[in-house]
C-alpha cells in the first residue's frame, strides 16, 4: 500500500490537474534504481495557468517554500529547482522539488509524449519522466547520482525479456554503465554497435573485449559530465547568490 | 515462470543479490515497498531535510549546515547504503 505522504502529494497534483512528470529518486525507486527517496521531484510545464495549479495542490498540502528561488515562472526558466516543505498532516515535513529546465532533457511537451504511467494502488496513477530521460537528467556533478544511472541501465536491460526494439539497443549503447554489460550488449548487437561507437567511442573496448579500457574510459565520461554540468551551473549558482543577498 | 532478468550472462555474477530482488519486482511492487521502509523510517523519527550534499548546486553552505544540524537532531538519519 503506498505511503501516506506520497499519496497525498500524488492526489494533490492529480485533483489540480496540475501537468507534471514524477522524476528524481521517486522515479529511481519506481524503476528500480534505489529503494528509498526523502523527497519528491517533478518536472512541471512552466505555463502561467500550470503555475496556478500547482499553487492550489501546494496549498492544500500546506506547502512552503524553502529557500530561494521564490516559486516564479522566470526562475523555473531559468532551470532552477523551487523547493516546497509541507505541513498537512500526514505528509509534514516532506519536501517536494520542482523544476521545469534541466540540462540535456527535452522540454516539458516532449516528455509529456514519453511518460511511463502506473497505478499508485488504488488512487489513481502516477506519470513517470521516461527512463532515458530520467537518465539524462541524472548527468550531474553529483556523485551519488552516477549510481543510479548504473543500476537504472542495469535494470532496463536486463528486465527485457523480449527481443529488444531498435530504440532499446541504442538506449542502451549510449548510456549502459556496467562493464559486463556493456561487453555483452556488444557481443547481441555488433552491427548496432559499431554504428553507435562513432558517436560513444567506448564502445571500441566492448567491441574488441577490453573491460579495463572500458572501465577507464566509462569513468572519462563521467568527468567530463560533471564538468559540463558544473559549467552549466556556474550562472545558475551566481544567481542564487543574488537572490539570497538581503533586499537593499 | 520465466525469470524477468533472464540473460545471456549470469546477473548474480556482478549484481547483489539484494538489488536483483529489488530489480525482479514492478514498479507498482516497488512503490508498495518504498511505502512500507518509508513508513518505518519516519517511525524511528528519519529526518526529511535535505542530504548536505556539498556537490549539490541548490544549496549554500549555510544551508546545508542547517540541514545537517536538522539530521543530526532526527533520532535515526538513515536506513543505509540504498537511501537515496
Amino acid at each position: 500500500m503506498i505511503e501516506e505522504g506520497l499519496r497525498l502529494v500524488f492526489r494533490a497534483m492529480r485533483e489540480h490537474e496540475v501537468s507534471c512528470l514524477l522524476m528524481g529518486g521517486q522515479a529511481c525507486v519506481l524503476y528500480g534504481a534505489a529503494e528509498f527517496s526523502r523527497d519528491v521531484d517533478f518536472a512541471i510545464l512552466a505555463e502561467a495557468e500550470n503555475l496556478e495549479r500547482v499553487q492550489a495542490a501546494m496549498h492544500s498540502l500546506e506547502a512552503e517554500v524553502i529557500a530561494v528561488p521564490p516559486f516564479e515562472i522566470k526562475y523555473l526558466e531559468e532551470g532552477l529547482a523551487v523547493h516546497f516543505r509541507c505541513s498537512v498532516s500526514g505528509a509534514d515535513g516532506l519536501r517536494v522539488d520542482l523544476m521545469t529546465r534541466m540540462r540535456g532533457v527535452a522540454d516539458f511537451p516532449e516528455l509529456w509524449e514519453r511518460r511511463f504511467s502506473i497505478d499508485d494502488g488504488g488512487t489513481g496513477q502516477v506519470h513517470l519522466m521516461h527512463v532515458a530521460d530520467l537518465v539524462a537528467a541524472k548527468k550531474t556533478q553529483r556523485d551519488k547520482d552516477w549510481p543510479m544511472i548504473q543500476r537504472l541501465l542495469e535494470v532496463n536491460y536486463l528486465s527485457c525479456t523480449t527481443e529488444a526494439v531498435p530504440a532499446q539497443i541504442d538506449f542502451w549503447l549510449r548510456e549502459l554503465r556496467t562493464p559486463e554489460l556493456l561487453l555483452e550488449a556488444a557481443g547481441r548487437f555488433p552491427e548496432e554497435t559499431a554504428t553507435t561507437r562513432t558517436e560513444r567511442p567506448l564502445l571500441a573496448h566492448a567491441l574488441n573485449p577490453d573491460p579495463a579500457a572500458l572501465e577507464r574510459e566509462l569513468n572519462a565520461e563521467m568527468l567530463a559530465e560533471k564538468a559540463r554540468d558544473r559549467a552549466h551551473w556556474k550562472p545558475l549558482k551566481k544567481m542564487l547568490e543574488e537572490l539570497r543577498l538581503p533586499p537593499g | 515462470m520465466t525469470d524477468p532478468l533472464a540473460t545471456m550472462i549470469e546477473p548474480e555474477d556482478f549484481i547483489e543479490a539484494e538489488w536483483l530482488d529489488w530489480y525482479r519486482k514492478t514498479p507498482a511492487e516497488r512503490l508498495s515497498a518504498t511505502g512500507a521502509i518509508w513508513a518505518n523510517y519516519r517511525a524511528l523519527g528519519g529526518s526529511l531535510a535535505p542530504d548536505a550534499d556539498s556537490q549539490s548546486p541548490f544549496w549554500s553552505r549555510e544551508e546545508l549546515a542547517a540541514f545537517a544540524a536538522e539530521a543530526a537532531a532526527a533520532p535515526a538519519r538513515a536506513l543505509g547504503p540504498h537511501a537515496q
